[in-house]
């Protein structure tokens, strides 16, 4: 079953970045980079669309993200670099970007990419008969302008700091799509880029098959083939795997601690673990009246031993979570720390709150009703609903009657977060590398079909987030979003739960593959396959 | 008869419309929207931009005037685009026909092959040690849950063995093969599917031609045969089995339909691009052109089928007045 | 011929007989609470302590399975329950009146074969009929039955039982209608006309009672359909809620753990076979016993 987290398409590209000083040399001790080889890949589901700005699932991201490169990406440390831009500029009011474009970066057909392709894309983002998903993040956007072939002009009606990762988008071809229906062209299904690899075939729900580009503008990929495998069910996907099926795949927990010992796997693979950019978190109503009091949310957050959950369902892979970042983020405030779990003094502040087992039957009441609450959460995420089931035992230690709910994934959003109609929800949010909170805690944000659906208002946070938004020096910000974080861990809107650690595994014959907080893939184009360990010699022209 | 045949084959378009109606009325009572994929619980998506793609896809209209639109297209043979991918929703079920029938025919095939021979031989000698292993066997088959075997198979044919590919339908470089080799690779793919399939629907047919077999063997014309002295095989076969295969040619022909179907776990678990699959994602991602289209043509057989099935009904029972009162 | 066949059917029956037992008896046989959570036993590989092992929460899995006896059968047996009564009554209505009737409630029974289940399914569970069926406990009669329902049966579980009997009932209708079409010639039949008898009374006191044969192998043959159903359906995602352990739940939840703990596989896995396929051997036994009348 389909990961079900609330996704950020641009985060879930393999980000692919390469200092412009390292050259060959500085890549490997033990050997120099060849070309050859080709690398499986495998996904539960398959894509629909390949042009960047129409991508509305993770498989269609993730071809693309490979097909097509945006202005700016995250370098292995999480910092904005130029990709297709060698250099940019914000003005003082912020309110004024200005990108200057690489030379001599080609389509795969051929064609030069110039400004006018990035004014295209542009246009298309925002126009109305568009089926893209990402309108909104272009809104405030005044104009776009060409100055020159290699130099564009983006002016903003505000100053907006989290732009800078909107033009992280994939730039589409003008000479191809101008005039064209973008819903229905056939560049959906035979896309032509610019990036590392080109398209070679699509064998519509068994396979993609993409080919290095000689001619992209870092280097040619070593790897010459990139095969991406469809396989729905995780339970074959492991099997795979274990056959050696598949040279590139992400493990469970479970899988990662007890499955991945044989022998076999440790010589055939290599493991590697990260902190994912996402946590889980318990999200109360806070409409409703038992909630509402924030002594009964701390107390929640007291009574449930979150190092028991990480240690019991993620087997340690993952850790506590104090608020919305994950360490890796320059927004997390180490000065947070965890409360400790501790029973006693969640009951203390529950008493507080008019809570107490008054006719002995063993669970919490006030006002002649027990406490007794629904979790809700997505079917196909065998993890939340094993925490879900753990902080039901929990929960009843202290005196509360949990039940737990699992509901599929539609179902779940319509009827019951969009309409409200909740108790508390266990979720968790995957989030974008910036630090903008504003779609989920704002108080504005409360309308159906927003995400702000627990209803949290704070009129500090409030001002902290629009502040945040406005402002482009980092360190200014980081202010702000440290202050979001500390009042957000003492508000509890969410009790948050845990960040769990990303678990790719990759075919040990891969050389250069290495962990950073922004994953595996930032270099993907380095990584090579000695001659002697190939396996994929020949495959069809 | 041929009136009667007239009657029921024009009586099918009304209910073939209501099957649509009422179809459409349940799929949109679900709740969910295929814009949901790419934009509930996207932060990065605004409610507005949410509002504006269902706009393009046309759900804020109301759904009488949605189905109208639909009913338009598909008079003249068009069934829309998928809302997943906007592709032709007919060319989306053309490729995936071709592997789910395949399958069906392989283990259709298979059943026969192994599930005729065993019913014969139990008829021919009923309560023998034979007859009740056989049962036994077919309906350990019936009972198992598929996708359980379809595991346990895979982890020891697949991992243990090394004998058969986990999953998916050809070799990573099967284009490359010649036309001999690409068969046997398919075919190579497609042991395990077919053969967990089969095992399911051993039961059945088995069950059937034993019964059959046993009342044809009953009957006076064998006895006759065998007082004539003609050598035990040519009874069994030649007058026997010749009979006793007419009812199974019968529920055959009641299964047309299930041809196209294809099991979504299954295709799940073998990673097989099939006609189950498609529905089922279908139904995941709200995508209502692929539903109706593949609910309209199993509607469609399946009514021809239910047809056919009272038509030899009739045939076989004349006791049966159909479309009367007595 | 008759005694090998009430020998197969036999050892069914004593089967289902030990599993009825055993649902019964759950809380006294049960080795642990079937609920009771403890991640230091997570998957520990059968033993002395652990008969069968424990799964990724550290449940002890023969408990869940005794427990899951119980919802398995109920669902199976009730589910076809409700399918056999509705079933039945449509089936006799078009095969006793025959004519229109009989075209407009086979074209009916059609209507609904066509009609994917899946749909009604999602919009069932976005209806919350649990929360509904509870809101049911506050009618005056029907709450008291209700409540009575619901202390022995999670609301979910009746609302997954429904379900599959109202998927499953169109096949029942068929073949008592066929049945009905058949016995309506016979001869008794006609006497009973001749004496007078009305026709709810030809229905209900003659008819029905000699349909119920193949509808009592239908049935049989039908539970251990229903409990493979369930066992689909929370493979799916869709059956009962965790943490109420169904063969077909502790199946799915065991998916993730094939390689190292292939007892989570193994057993929900077999005990679905075994129970299903008894049932199919005493349903056999039934039809063979019927026909031979």
């Amino acid at each position: 079953m389909p990961q079900r987290r609330q996704r950020q398409p641009l985060s879930l590209v393999p980000l692919l970045a390469l200092s412009l000083l390292v050259g060959p040399s500085g890549l490997s001790a033990q050997s120099s980079p060849n070309t050859g080889d080709a690398i499986v890949v495998s996904s539960i589901g398959d894509a629909s669309r390949l042009l960047p700005i129409l991508v509305s699932d993770a498989s269609s991201g993730e071809i693309a993200g490979l097909l097509f490169n945006g202005l700016l990406k995250y370098n292995e440390r999480l910092e904005i670099v130029g990709d297709l831009a060698e250099s940019w500029t914000v003005s003082e009011d912020g309110l004024t970007m200005t990108f200057r474009l690489r030379p001599n970066i080609r389509w795969h057909d051929g064609a030069a990419l110039t400004a006018e392709d990035v004014r295209f894309t542009y246009q298309k983002l925002i126009d109305p008969s568009v089926r893209t998903p990402f309108s909104s993040n272009y809104e405030l956007i005044e104009s776009v302008e060409v100055v020159d072939p290699l130099t564009i002009r983006v002016r903003y009606k505000e100053p907006f700091a989290p732009a800078l990762e909107s033009w992280m988008m994939g730039i589409i071809p003008k000479h191809l799509l101008e005039g064209q229906d973008l819903n229905t062209t056939p560049l959906l299904r035979r896309p032509i880029g610019h990036g590392p690899y080109r398209f070679v075939r699509w064998k519509t729900g068994e396979l993609i098959e993409l080919a290095a580009n000689p001619d992209y503008f870092e280097h040619r990929p070593f790897i010459d083939r990139y095969l991406y495998r469809i396989i729905p069910d995780t339970a074959t996907q492991f099997l795979e795997l274990m056959t050696g099926g598949i040279d590139l795949s992400s493990l469970t927990p479970l899988q990662y601690r007890r499955q991945t010992d044989t022998p076999f796997v440790r010589r055939a693979y290599q493991k590697f673990r990260y902190p994912s950019f996402g946590f889980t978190y318990l999200g109360y109503n806070l409409q409703d009246a038992r909630f509402r009091d924030v002594r009964v949310r701390q107390a929640i957050n007291r009574a449930i031993d979150k190092q028991a959950i990480v240690e019991g369902v993620l087997y340690g892979l993952g850790e506590v979570a104090t608020g919305p970042y994950p360490k890796a983020s320059w927004a997390y405030d180490p000065a947070v720390q965890p409360e400790p779990y501790d029973l006693e003094r969640a009951a203390a502040l529950l008493a507080e709150a008019g809570w107490a087992d008054r006719d002995g039957d063993g669970w919490l009441d006030k006002d002649g009703r027990p406490f007794r609450f629904t979790i809700l959460t997505n079917q196909g995420n065998d993890v939340r609903r094993q925490v879900a089931e753990l902080v039901q035992q929990q929960l009843k230690r202290l005196g509360i009657d949990v039940k737990i709910k699992v509901i599929e994934w539609s179902t779940f959003v319509h009827e019951f977060i969009d309409k409200r109609r909740f108790e508390a929800v266990l979720l968790g949010w995957s989030l974008a590398r910036d630090p903008d909170l504003y779609d989920i805690f704002h108080s504005s944000k409360t309308k159906e079909g927003e995400y702000n659906f627990v209803g949290y208002a704070s009129p500090e946070v409030d001002a902290l987030l629009v502040q945040g938004r406005r402002t482009f020096d980092q360190q200014a910000r980081a202010r702000i979003y440290h202050d979001v974080h500390r009042r957000l861990y003492q508000d509890q809107p969410y009790t948050f739960l845990f960040v769990g650690d990303a678990l790719p595994i990759v075919a040990s014959r891969f050389r250069n593959v290495h962990t950073s907080p922004a994953g595996i893939g930032y270099n993907f184009i380095d990584w090579y396959a000695p001659p002697q360990e190939q396996r994929y010699k020949r495959l069809a022209p | 008869m041929t009136a009667y045949l007239v009657r029921r084959l024009l009586a099918l378009i009304p209910v073939l419309f209501w099957i649509t109606v009422i179809s459409f009325g349940v799929i949109k009572l679900a709740p969910g929207k295929p814009t949901d994929a790419a934009m509930a619980f996207n932060p990065k998506v605004s409610l507005e931009a949410r509002q504006r793609m269902e706009q393009l896809y046309g759900l804020d209209q109301p759904v009488a005037m949605q189905y109208a639109k639909w009913l338009g297209r598909v008079v003249r043979l068009d069934f829309g685009r998928s809302f997943l991918d906007d592709r032709p929703v007919g060319r989306k079920i053309v490729e995936r026909l071709p592997v789910t029938l395949t399958i069906n025919l392989c283990s259709l095939l298979l059943v026969l092959f192994i599930a005729v021979p065993l019913g014969v031989r139990a008829a021919v000698r009923p309560g023998g040690a034979f007859d009740r292993w056989t049962t036994v066997f077919v309906f350990t088959g019936y009972a198992t849950p598929s996708f359980w075997l379809a595991l346990l198979c895979l982890a020891f044919f697949g991992v243990q063995l090394r004998w058969l590919p986990i999953s998916g339908l050809h070799a990573l470089d099967y284009e490359s093969f010649p036309l001999i080799r690409q068969w046997l690779d398919t075919a190579w793919h497609l042991i395990l599917p077919v053969t967990i399939a089969a095992f399911g629907g051993l039961a059945g047919v088995s069950r059937y031609m034993r019964s059959s077999m046993t009342e044809v063997l009953t009957q006076d014309y064998i006895r006759t045969a065998r007082a004539k002295g003609l050598p035990e095989r040519r009874v069994l076969f030649h007058h026997g089995l010749r009979n006793a295969l007419l009812p199974i040619i019968t529920i055959l022909g009641l299964s047309l339909p299930d041809l196209i179907g294809g099991s979504v776990i299954a295709e799940t678990i073998f990673s097989i691009p099939g006609m189950g699959r498609l529905f089922y994602e279908a139904v995941m991602a709200r995508d209502y052109p692929v539903v109706m289209a593949l609910v309209t043509v199993g509607a469609v057989l399946t009514m021809l089928g239910n047809l056919l099935a009272d038509v030899a009904y009739a045939f076989a029972d004349p006791r049966i007045r159909v479309g009367g009162q007595s | 011929m008759s005694l090998f066949k009430n020998r197969l059917a036999a050892a069914g029956a004593v089967v289902l007989l030990l599993l009825a037992v055993v649902a019964v008896c759950a809380p006294w046989i049960a080795p642990y609470d079937p609920l009771r959570v403890s991640l230091p036993d997570a998957l520990l590989s059968p033993s002395g302590a652990h008969w069968l092992g424990t799964d990724q929460l550290g449940r002890d899995v023969l408990s869940r399975l005794i427990y899951g006896t119980r919802i398995s059968l109920v669902i199976g047996i009730l589910s076809v329950g409700i399918a056999v009564i509705v079933g039945s009554l449509v089936g006799a209505l078009a095969g006793f009146y025959g004519g229109w009737l009989d075209g407009l409630l086979m074209r009916f029974v059609d209507t609904l074969l066509s009609i994917p289940t899946i749909f009604l399914l999602l919009a069932m569970i976005a209806m919350d009929p649990a929360e509904r069926l509870q809101q049911l406990e506050t009618v005056p009669l029907l709450g008291g039955v209700c409540r009575a329902v619901f202390a022995a049966l999670d609301p979910q579980i009746v609302v997954v039982m429904s379900v599959i009997g109202l998927m499953s009932w169109m096949g029942v209708a068929r073949l008592v209608r066929a049945e009905l079409l058949t016995l309506k010639e016979r001869e008794f039949v006609l006497a009973a006309r001749v004496l007078g008898a009305s026709s709810r009374r030809l229905i209900f006191a003659h008819l029905l009672p000699n349909a119920v044969a193949p509808v009592l192998v239908s049935a049989t043959l039908g539970v251990g359909g229903a409990i493979l159903t369930e066992s689909v359906l929370s493979f799916l995602g869709l059956g009962v809620q965790p943490p109420t352990p169904s063969w077909g739940s502790i199946l799915n939840e065991g998916r993730g753990t094939l390689g190292i703990a292939w007892w989570l596989t193994l057993s929900p896995g077999a005990c679905i076979l075994v129970t299903v396929l008894a049932f199919n051997l005493l349903g056999e036994g039934l039809r063979e016993r019927f026909a031979r009348r």
